[in-house]
Formats: structure tokens, sequence, C-alpha cells
């Protein structure tokens, strides 16, 4: 009896901790690409930035891949290795990536650590137990995406000054692209009639976005900003009152969390299911959503299609 | 808005709360058997082992039923077969082929770099996910197992627990326990998706555990443990409306309040009346056996 106890609670415990390994150390970081200094990204938005702004000329390792999840990560022995090599660690900070600094402690190496969201303009959290806590998704304001250029850019000549006019081009070129695609997402906001501009999400990871351009935050399913909590009924029973009351017109869920709870929302409110929205992340490599300003546009896409 | 009606004007409370209801009655028979024969070490076996369908039909988008069910049968036929050897002991087969089972659900898991969405459902179920179609497979896949279960009750309980006996009569035990076996697993992976791997077993032991002390007859302990999987599943998920806590897991500790109480207050094997009858210095040797069960 006791014995079946202590079996059944070591098997339960273990499944926890198989899965929550599983969800931080097994998946593996995007092999380095390109020559020059070594550079560690931690996000896939500071990786695409790199590229943009260097191309090829500097050693790019991005740690976290594409939908994992970035809070909790833990980079696996080749990648600690390759921080170990790196002459520079770029980080998102805002209490996203911290782990970094106990990655880059053990590595060793003396990598210079940098957090490319200085200056930009910190939101809180508007939903959920994150609420008034700083949200750290502020690649979701073409604006402040280019304060990151300009940091990533200054860092990068600092590091290897030999290389400097080749990554003064690449980031005027980059904040050149960013200009035109705020111009494109705002053209793309304004077709939609002023009274719908109102969102639902899954979690609560579009404040920057929706700052910008005018929409307004009605809620999220998920309590919390990180993914992976459980919806509460009666928090859900509250946004659907809210959908209604307010006459949202889509429930919109990101690629990163499971869809299952916003579409029976949207279905018994009678609104549509929009999915695939990139909140975490950017999407894998070739696909629209691989670059910043390519997720930015094809969320903005999906938004305006939903409300007009 | 009064306390019971005014989760039912949402569409998904009352989704959850009909797919708890069919739930319950299902754990609630099975519950039983796996109680009285022994069997909560396979069901939570059975529970983990099934991580690896799971996992393959989220990958593919499927239900994760197919799977999952593709494991259960597996793994109960696995157990089945490699627990007749002499040299292998039954808990000895499911510790081996669970844990293997478990073992391939990771490494497949681990293969999967793109986007997963959370674990957090697959590990402690979706109940306010739940889709209409999900109510009716529940429902289905309930029909055919209690019909199972109630048209063979007397060979079930026959084999369970007098097997000499049912095998002088002629009865198939191995193929019955099996086929047990079967059931307890289409019952674990239709409730998978709305408790998660994790706490599906208190669906299924905790009520008939409770029931169990309750009464010494077959047919009302099945009646008893029925009511006890509904009424924590439904009572469960008011409370969790109500006081906004995680749906799945208030479900499990109503059902254990309710062991509790049971556990205590009893008429019989309740800690209460059992210090009574020692204190009047009653010998109370009331002994399950299961061949009195069946005349009574």
């Amino acid at each position: 009896m006791i014995l079946s106890l202590i079996k059944r609670v070591v098997g339960v415990c273990s499944l926890a901790l198989a899965v929550s390994l599983l969800a931080t150390a097994c998946v593996p970081s995007t092999p380095a690409t390109g020559s020059g200094i070594g550079v560690v990204a931690t996000t896939t938005q500071i990786g695409a930035l790199v590229r943009a702004v260097a191309g090829d000329e500097v050693r790019l390792t991005v740690l976290i891949p594409p939908g994992a999840e970035a809070h909790d990560f833990e980079p696996d022995p080749q990648a600690v290795k390759r921080v170990h090599h790196a002459r520079l660690v770029l980080k998102n900070g805002i209490g996203l990536d911290d782990w970094i600094l106990g990655t880059v402690e053990n590595a060793g190496g003396g990598a210079r650590i940098l957090v490319v969201t200085e200056g930009v303009q910190i939101l809180t959290s508007a939903a959920g137990d994150e609420a008034g806590e700083d949200d750290p998704h502020v690649w979701q304001d073409p604006e402040n995406v280019r304060v990151m250029v300009r940091n990533i850019a200054a860092a990068l000549t600092e590091a290897d000054p030999a290389h400097a006019s080749v990554f003064a081009a690449g980031a005027a070129a980059y904040d050149a692209r960013l200009v035109a695609v705020d111009a494109e997402i705002r053209a793309l906001i304004e077709e939609i009639p002023p009274q719908n501009r109102k969102m639902v999400t899954n979690h609560d990871a579009f404040g920057y976005f929706m700052a910008r351009y005018g929409l307004e935050f009605v809620g999220a399913v998920f309590p919390v900003g990180s993914a992976g909590s459980q919806a509460s009924a009666r928090q859900l029973a509250a946004l659907s009152n809210l959908i209604k009351a307010e006459g949202v017109k889509a429930v919109f869920a990101e690629e990163e969390v499971d869809p299952r709870v916003a579409r029976e929302l949207a279905n018994d409110t009678g609104v549509r299911i929009v999915t695939g929205l990139y909140a975490d992340s950017l999407g894998p490599p070739g696909s629209e959503a691989a670059t910043i300003d390519g997720m930015l546009l094809a969320n903005a896409r999906k938004i305006s299609e939903a409300l007009k | 808005m009064n306390w019971v009606t005014e989760p039912l004007q949402y569409p998904f409370m009352q989704r959850a709360l009909l797919e708890m209801a069919i739930i319950g009655v299902l754990c609630g028979l099975i519950g039983c058997f796996v109680v009285l024969r022994g069997l909560a070490f396979i069901g939570d076996a059975l529970a983990h082992a099934v991580f690896p369908g799971v996992v393959l039909s989220y990958i593919a988008g499927k239900s994760i039923l197919f799977g999952a069910f593709f494991f259960g049968i597996l793994t109960a036929l696995a157990v089945g077969v490699l627990s007749r050897s002499r040299r292998v002991s039954e808990d000895s087969a499911i510790g081996v082929i669970f844990a293997a089972f478990f073992a391939l659900g990771v490494v497949i898991l681990s293969r999967q770099t793109g986007f997963r969405r959370d674990l957090g459902s697959l590990l402690f179920g979706n109940i306010l996910g739940v889709s209409a179609t999900d109510v009716w497979v529940t429902f289905a896949v309930a029909v055919v197992v209690v019909g199972v279960l109630v048209a063979l009750l007397k060979e079930f309980t026959l084999a369970a627990f007098d097997p000499t006996m049912a095998r002088s009569a002629g009865y198939p035990v191995f193929a019955l326990d099996l086929l047990l076996l079967l059931l307890v697993a289409a019952t674990i992976v239709v409730s998978l998706q709305t408790v998660g791997n994790i706490l599906i077993l208190a669906l299924v032991v905790t009520p008939a555990a409770s029931a169990r002390l309750l009464t010494d007859h077959l047919g009302r302990m099945m009646a008893a443990s029925t009511a006890i999987a509904v009424g924590s599943g439904v009572g469960g998920l008011y409370i969790s409306f109500h006081a906004a806590t995680a749906a799945s897991a208030t479900v499990v500790l109503t059902a254990t309040a309710v062991f509790l109480a049971c556990l205590v207050f009893a008429p019989n094997h309740g800690l209460v009346s059992s210090y009574l009858a020692r204190r009047h210095g009653h010998h109370h040797a009331h002994h399950y056996h299961a061949g009195e069960q069946l005349e009574g």
C-alpha cells in the first residue's frame, strides 16, 4: 500500500520533472551561422535584428528556437560552448531572459552582456496576475524595434570596429524598412472602423502593438502573461460577457498557446477565431514571420482582416 | 444571480458540467473494479503510458483520443501478456512498460523543435476548452464501456474475486481480465483531455475508495461511487467557477474531501464508528467476500 503510494508519487514527480525539462533543455538551439566575431542572441527577435544589421559578418547563435518558451529556457551544452566563445551576448531584459546571466557566468569567456531594449519606453501588462508588471513584448511596436536596432548596431561597432560601415549600412536600411512597415500597419488598421478596434487575445502580449495603433485591449483568455497556465471559469465567464457587451469582433489566438479554450469562447459568443498570430516568438526560418517586419505585417493583416 | 444558475448561462460551463457528469458515471463504475481488484497502479501506469499517443496526436493536430487509445490498448495488452510469465510479476510488468512508453513519448517530443503550444493542457487537461464534439465522443465511449461492464457484470465479478471458481466454471478468466483492462484504458483515455495525465487517477480511484468505506455490497458500492464521482465533478466545477480556481484540481480536491469525510464518518468502516464499536466491545469482523455479494 505504502510502497505503491511511493511509486505513484515518484511517478507523478518524474512526469512533471520530465516535462519541465522538455520544455527547457531538450530543444536544440539553432546552429551558429555567418563568420566574424561570436555573437549570441537570446530571443528570435534579437537574432533577426542582428542578421538585419550585420548580415553574415558576425558568427551568430540564437539560443531560443522559434516557438519555445522564453521565460524558463535552458540552453544545451553546444549553446553554452558558443556563449563561452562569444564576444557579445544580447538579451531582451524586462524579466524575459534573465537566465542568460547564469549561463554567461557558467560558460566563462567574458562576453559583454547588452540589454538591447535600453531606452525603450516600457509599458506595464494590463491583464491577469502580471498586471502592473513590466511587459517584455517590446518588439510589437516598430518604434521600439528602431531603438533596439540602434543599440545592437552600436554594440556590434564597439565589439568589431573593422566592420563599422557594414553595421551602419545594415542598421540604416532596416531602420528605413521599419518606418515603412509602421506606415503600412497604420494603413491596415485605418481600414478597421473605429468602433471595431478592440482585441481579445489568448494572453496579454500585444500591449505595445495596441498602444501604438490605437487598438483597445478588452481581455485575455489566460490569466497570466506567460503561456501554460489554466484559464479560470469565473474569469472566462466575465470575458465572454465583455465580448458581447463591447461588441468585440474576433478572438485572437497566438501561435504559441493552445487555442482550444479561445476557439470555444469564440464559438459561444458568435465571434471569429483568428489563429496564428505571432506574440512571443518569430516564425520558423523561411516563413513570412521570420523577421520582425514580416511578423508585424503578418499580424497586422490578420487583425485588420478580422476586425474590418 | 443565483449560485447554481449563474454558471449555467455560459455554454462552456454547460459543456464542462455535462462532460464532468458523463466522466463521473464512467469513472465511478470502472473505479469500483479498479479499487476492489487493486488496479490503481496499472490505472496510473495507463495514464502515463498513453503519453506518446497524446504527443503524436498533438503533433499531427488530431484529437488526442486516437493516439492515446492506441497506446492504451497496447499497454493493457502488453501488461496482460507479460504478466502471464511466471518470472515477471504483474507490477514489474507494469513498471517496465509504463516507464518505457513514457520515455518514448519524451523522446518523440524532444525531437520536435517547432511550435508546440503549451504543455500545460496535456498535463492538467482543459475542461473549459471542451467542444460539443468532445462531449459526444465521451458520451459514446461511456455508453460502450458501461454497456460492456453491465452486460458482463457477473463474469467480471466472479473472475475478479474468485478466479479459481470462475475457471472451473468455464469462464475465460484471462480474456475477462484483459477486457477489464481495456475498459479501464478507455475510461482513462476519454477522461484525459479534461483533467490531464497527472490528475486522472484521482477521478477513477477516489470516488470508488470512498464508496468502499460506505458499503460492502457491490451494487450499492457502484451506485455510491457513481454518485460521489458525479457529485464531486459537478460540485468541484461550481466551486472552481465561484472561487476562480483551476477547474481540474478543484474537482480532485472536492473528491478528496468526500473521501476524508467517508473515512471519518462512514457508518461501519469509518474511524468514528470503529472507535465506538471498539469501546462497546463489539468485534466488527466485517470482511468483503465476493461470493456473498453476488447472491446479495
